[in-house]
């Protein structure tokens, strides 16, 4: 710690510290407006100038360390004197158009101007007259209300780790602009429109809409990944206008990605759903809530009686909060009786409990989204945590700018693999192989963690199944080369402190349980303890899905059962196993894999209800339909990949007759003739909070080898030659981001990537469309010739309901690898 | 009792004195007005009510949308809704006063830096709905050709609230600009 | 495209600095080497050699006036209008260029043989007024001799 005066007064920062921060931390004020915490010191604006006792000259606070003994003045006359010049100088050029400039009432220059500038100047000259860049989707570009602090330029390629940005040309003419003058194309994070001090760079969806001093803000919980980002929404005439993030504040410490700065208005949707409504001969027909719940009860009752309880399936929502998840298995379990429960956790983090506790024999896997920070090295394995995590992906980027060693093992060129400092080129699905030859290299050369290992009793069985995984094999699989291998191994095991991670879900096909465990057994021969395995859970919920016992083998916080239900491979893709079937906000004809089979098992139900807040894909399939309250309509709990469970508040009134979803099952039982004894969320609050302090984190750790052998997906051959690999863009998140007008400008259909040599053998163009034919069915894509991913093989999204990926997919019912063998045509 | 006041209660002197100013003001020219047969010229600057001030040179409303009259407003009676025009510019869609929740001290016409709202000397309204009292866009700029017509509008502006926009919309002098780019 | 001296070079850069764009500098100056002048297809080529955004390329490039944004001459005349030379005449020099040999500020000549670029002080005040042709320094110019000094660069 450094102790220094600032205007009289003892401070005490952290070493390394600037005198603005020594400043900020204790609640002094100096003004500024090119310095942000997350950058390096730029020293540019010159208003944070402060005098120092002992030297002849005042100086730019932002750029000085504060060091003992300093005695700092922030507000002499002098200091004053020169930032009202500063100011002026500043306003020569800037148009004073604050009346149709919308950054008006929260802007830093007005606030400065307010505070210190007299409203004359000194300096005459033409104001600046350029007109605003309208080009873009999102981001509107005002270059003559920019001050040239270079916040945005510097936050986009230091931060951001993009760089899309650039100060271009020198003195009076320099503009804020993309490299060639042509319009914004770049991640769409926005982050650049929160830090700029002026209007220059704005929100292209607020323009015009709301004055800031009519914004109501209130916090709220971004309903996307599972990094559980804090949204500051502004609010007028109760409509979210806009979404920001504040300095310091959440887990993600101001950060947002574009999906949660721009997506929240997937919930203002033409495609909402209004009204409980009854298929009645082929037709969705408008019901009242009553009749729809008598139907089902009615059915519901009818098939209980007919085929048991265990004829009743269910499918949570990792989008629906703690309290509805826990009622929708209270539901299950009590009200109809029946363990048939699960979610598309079981394509991800279900899958990672799973590997925890055959690895270590615990439950609850939860990530630190600070833990990238200080550690040595750390490992992705086929994931692009900067895609599926944006903010988790900040922290991983932010760790290797600050001398981590970023080793990417990924088979496409990706955000990640840019800034990495070592990127391991493995062929795409091999995450097991190239992970068994970093095992084996250890065992060979003894460099495992003895301690750890001799106590550990599998080992001589597990190091025999490792024998088969030689350099040279392990090469030729991969197409690593040896002695890459034997580096990263080194790197890895002579590290002090590591972090193994990678991302897995329902919308990515090249990892699956066995890349998990491949991962955990590493963990073990690195003696690492199993907090460096950092697997996130993949959207705003699931975490939380999970502990509320939405899943077919335990009940809330991990109550045995008795009973293990049906899961979810049982339920959608075994036709006839069941007779009814409840959805709650989950679209498996989009997200999950393999449509077609989906399609034959929703025909063969006698009663399907979607309960959802938009008309789905699933939901056209559907007998009953209730429509349910968004994120912003109801108050609830998120629990997010940390295992951190945040409020969501009630923001906006719900949509048409639509109910919150526990209100809906609470109202469903009743009709049933059974209560479910809650009247309010905290009835079930209190509910949830009892059985968490009998059954919470009450497992002791162990250690166990899980051998995984490599099993390929699908393998390419003569008539389906080419691999396709399902990876998540970043516009968005499940299928409900793209019913988001502002995202779906940057990323409206699923693209087909593919590499230049692969598109000149099948003869495809940029932007050209392709027919995609895999063994399960056929779709058309627009394709996008890139350089980033490898020959041989395709990359697509899930996401899009029109684009239907998963008509190609399949599913292998345990978690494996299931990557497609495509043929592509020219359409 | 002295002996003046025993005079003063003998003769009703205080009586005749009261009746002495009733007296006066039976012949003096009266004060009050016969309204609303007789009517007064209202006084420069009068609160009445609201106009939108129409621009002469383009024939339509001066009001940018910035917001600062509702901002300012302490019965929050103005409602301004905006959005982007064709050429990107900003346009008013809807100018809106609940004209019955004005309380009429004007703070929306002081805080207006392109003075495109006035309060008119205009009075004499009433009606029998609350509806009436919510004007609209259109309804505010008809009060401005109907109130403020000729040089009464502008001379209002002058001499009442000189927008604080004059000191900076100002386009700069040929003069010292020549001198700055030498 | 550069050719494979030139991407010799720059990769040993790459190795020589500890950051990547502390390479950028000397790259850009083999790069304008190569091709005379700094196009945007240049810069490009560049950011994506050394693997940095196109944006800082291209405001590296723009900010420092020794990189050219279109193409030169094959010699430049860099020619000071500050007060000392513009006291001791370089106006009427200006014009002289114009006339004698067509140069125009900014512009190349239709042969191709000069670029005129009217410069900031160079520090040669007391012999103003001075000039640069390529990297020689010429002083105490004249209508009479600059004709002969540029004759000699053809």
């Amino acid at each position: 710690m450094v102790q220094l005066t600032i205007n009289g007064k003892k401070v005490s920062t952290k070493k390394g510290n600037t005198i603005l921060e020594a400043a900020l931390d204790n609640n002094i004020k100096i003004p500024h407006l090119c310095h942000d915490k997350r950058l390096m010191p730029y020293g540019g604006c010159r208003l944070c100038i402060v005098e120092i006792e002992g030297r002849k000259k005042p100086e730019a606070s932002c750029a000085t360390f504060a060091t003992d003994g300093l005695s700092v003045w922030t507000d002499t006359p002098k200091v004053i004197k020169i930032r009202q010049t500063v100011l002026e100088l500043i306003l020569v050029h800037h148009p004073l158009d604050c009346p149709v400039c919308d950054k008006a009432g929260e802007c830093d220059i007005q606030d400065l101007v307010y505070q210190y500038g007299s409203p004359r100047t000194r300096f005459v000259a033409e104001k600046n007259h350029a007109l605003p860049d309208t080009r873009g989707p999102l981001v509107e570009l005002t270059s003559s209300r920019c001050v040239l602090c270079g916040k945005c330029v510097r936050l986009c390629a230091e931060h951001q780790g993009k760089g899309a940005l650039g100060l271009i040309g020198r003195g009076f003419p320099t503009v804020v602009q993309p490299a060639f003058g042509e319009a914004l194309e770049c991640d769409f994070c926005g982050q650049c429109i929160d830090v700029c001090p002026t209007g220059a760079l704005m929100n292209k969806s607020l323009k015009f809409k709301a004055r800031p001093w009519f914004l109501e803000e209130k916090d709220s919980i971004c309903s996307f990944c599972g990094c559980g980002c804090t949204l500051t929404l502004g609010l007028t005439d109760g409509k979210i206008q806009r979404s920001r993030g504040m300095q310091d504040r959440g887990v993600n410490r101001g950060n947002l990605c574009g999906r949660g700065r721009f997506g929240f208005d997937y919930i203002y949707s033409e495609n909402r759903l209004r009204s409980p409504m009854i298929n009645k001969g082929g037709e969705l027909v408008t019901v009242t809530w009553d009749e729809a719940l008598n139907y089902i009860s009615d059915r519901m009752k009818s098939i209980i009686n007919a085929h048991g309880p265990s004829s009743i399936g269910a499918i949570g929502s990792p989008r629906c909060t703690n309290e509805e998840n826990y009622c929708f298995q209270k539901f299950m379990r009590n009200v109809v009786g029946s363990n048939n429960i699960d979610s598309s956790a079981s394509f991800g983090y279900g899958l990672v409990e799973k590997a925890w506790h055959m690895a270590f024999g615990l439950s609850g896997h939860r990530i630190d989204l600070k833990y990238p920070t200080g550690k040595e090295v750390i490992l992705a394995i086929e994931s692009d945590l900067t895609v599926t995590h944006p903010v988790f992906g900040l922290n991983i980027l932010q760790a290797q700018r600050e001398g981590s060693e970023l080793i990417v093992a990924d088979s496409r060129e990706t955000k990640l693999t840019r800034h990495s400092t070592r990127w391991a080129r493995i062929k795409q699905g091999t995450g097991v192989v190239f992970l068994n030859g970093i095992m084996r290299i250890m065992m060979d050369r003894g460099l495992i963690d003895n301690q750890i290992v001799l106590h550990m009793k599998d080992v001589s069985a597990f190091e025999e199944t490792l024998k088969e995984y030689t350099p040279s094999k392990v090469s030729e699989i991969t197409g690593l080369s040896r002695d890459e291998l034997v580096t990263i191994t080194e790197t890895l095991v002579h590290a002090k402190t590591r972090m193994l991670t990678l991302s897995i879900g329902v919308s990515e096909n090249s990892k699956g349980l066995d890349t998990v465990l491949a991962a955990t057994n590493l963990i073990h021969l690195l003696g690492e303890s199993p907090d460096a395995l950092q697997i996130p859970a993949e959207y705003a919920n699931t975490f939380g899905l999970y502990q509320m016992g939405v899943r077919p083998d335990a009940g809330p916080a991990y109550q045995w059962t008795g009973v293990e239900g049906k899961n979810i491979f049982e339920m959608l893709y075994e036709p006839y196993s069941l007779k009814a079937l409840y959805i709650m906000g989950a679209d498996p004809l989009v997200n999950f894999p393999d449509k077609s089979e989906i399609i034959t098992t929703l025909k063969s139900l006698y009663l399907l209800i979607v309960q959802d807040i938009a008309l789905t894909e699933t939901a056209k399939f559907a007998h009953v339909i209730l429509p349910a309250s968004s994120w912003a309509e109801k108050e609830g709990t998120y629990t997010n990949a940390e295992g951190v469970s945040q409020m969501l508040p009630r923001l906006i009134e719900p949509a048409g007759q639509s109910l919150p979803d526990w209100k809906i099952l609470k109202n469903l039982a009743r009709t049933m003739g059974e209560d479910m004894a809650v009247h309010d969320t905290t009835d079930i609050v209190r509910e949830i909070d009892s059985l968490r302090v009998k059954y919470y984190d009450s497992f002791p750790m162990t250690r166990i080898f899980n051998p995984v052998h490599y099993v390929p997906g699908e393998e390419p051959d003569t008539e389906y030659p080419v691999n396709m690999v399902l990876r998540d863009v970043l516009q968005h998140a499940g299928s409900m981001s793209t019913r988001s007008k502002t995202l779906n400008l940057i990323s409206s259909e699923a693209l087909l990537e593919i590499n230049r040599t692969d598109a000149d053998r099948f003869g495809i163009s940029h932007n050209g469309y392709v027919k995609v034919i895999s063994r399960r069915g056929t779709v058309y894509l627009k394709a996008a010739v890139s350089d980033s991913v490898p020959d041989g093989n395709v990359y697509v999204p899930t996401h899009f309901p029109h684009s239907a990926v998963s008509t190609l997919t399949h599913q292998s019912g345990k978690g494996r690898i299931t990557t497609e063998a495509v043929r592509i045509e020219t359409a | 009792m002295t002996a003046s006041e025993l005079i003063k209660k003998i003769f009703f002197l205080e009586i005749i004195k009261g009746l002495g100013l009733t007296v006066k003001h039976f012949v003096s020219p009266s004060i009050t007005r016969q309204y609303p047969i007789e009517k007064r010229e209202p006084v420069p600057g009068a609160r009445g009510l609201h106009a939108l001030v129409r621009d002469a040179e383009t024939g339509k409303e001066r009001c940018v949308g910035c917001g600062l009259c509702a901002a300012m407003c302490p019965s929050q009676c103005i409602h301004i809704y905006t959005s982007e025009g064709e050429e990107h510019q900003k346009i008013v869609d809807r100018y809106e006063v609940e004209v019955l929740r004005c309380v009429y001290c004007a703070l929306c016409v002081e805080a207006c830096p392109y003075a495109a709202l006035v309060l008119t000397d205009h009075f004499e309204y009433s009606g029998y709905t609350r509806e009436e009292f919510y004007y609209t866009k259109e309804m505010l700029l008809a009060n401005w050709d109907k109130y403020m017509s000729g040089d009464k509008g502008m001379n209002y502006i002058k001499n009442f609230w000189r927008p604080r926009s004059g000191d900076f919309a100002k386009k700069v002098e040929s003069e010292p600009a020549e001198k700055v780019e030498k | 495209m550069l050719n494979e001296t030139a991407l010799q070079e720059i990769q040993e850069l790459k190795i020589r600095y500890p950051e990547r764009e502390s390479a950028l500098l000397p790259a850009l100056y083999i790069a304008q080497r190569e091709f005379g002048w700094l196009s945007n297809e240049a810069l490009l080529h560049v950011a994506n050699v050394l693997n940095l955004p196109e944006a800082k390329v291209r405001g590296t490039a723009s900010f420092y006036s020794m990189f050219k944004d279109k193409p030169a001459g094959r010699n430049i005349v860099q020619l000071c209008t500050n007060i000392s030379c513009m006291i001791a005449g370089s106006d009427g020099l200006v014009n002289f260029l114009q006339t004698r040999y067509g140069m125009k500020p900014d512009e190349t000549t239709p042969d191709g043989r000069f670029s005129l670029i009217l410069m900031e002080c160079i520090g040669a005040c007391g012999t103003a007024p001075a000039m640069l042709v390529n990297t020689d320094f010429h002083e105490n110019l004249t209508e009479q001799n600059i004709g002969e000094i540029l004759e000699t660069y053809k």
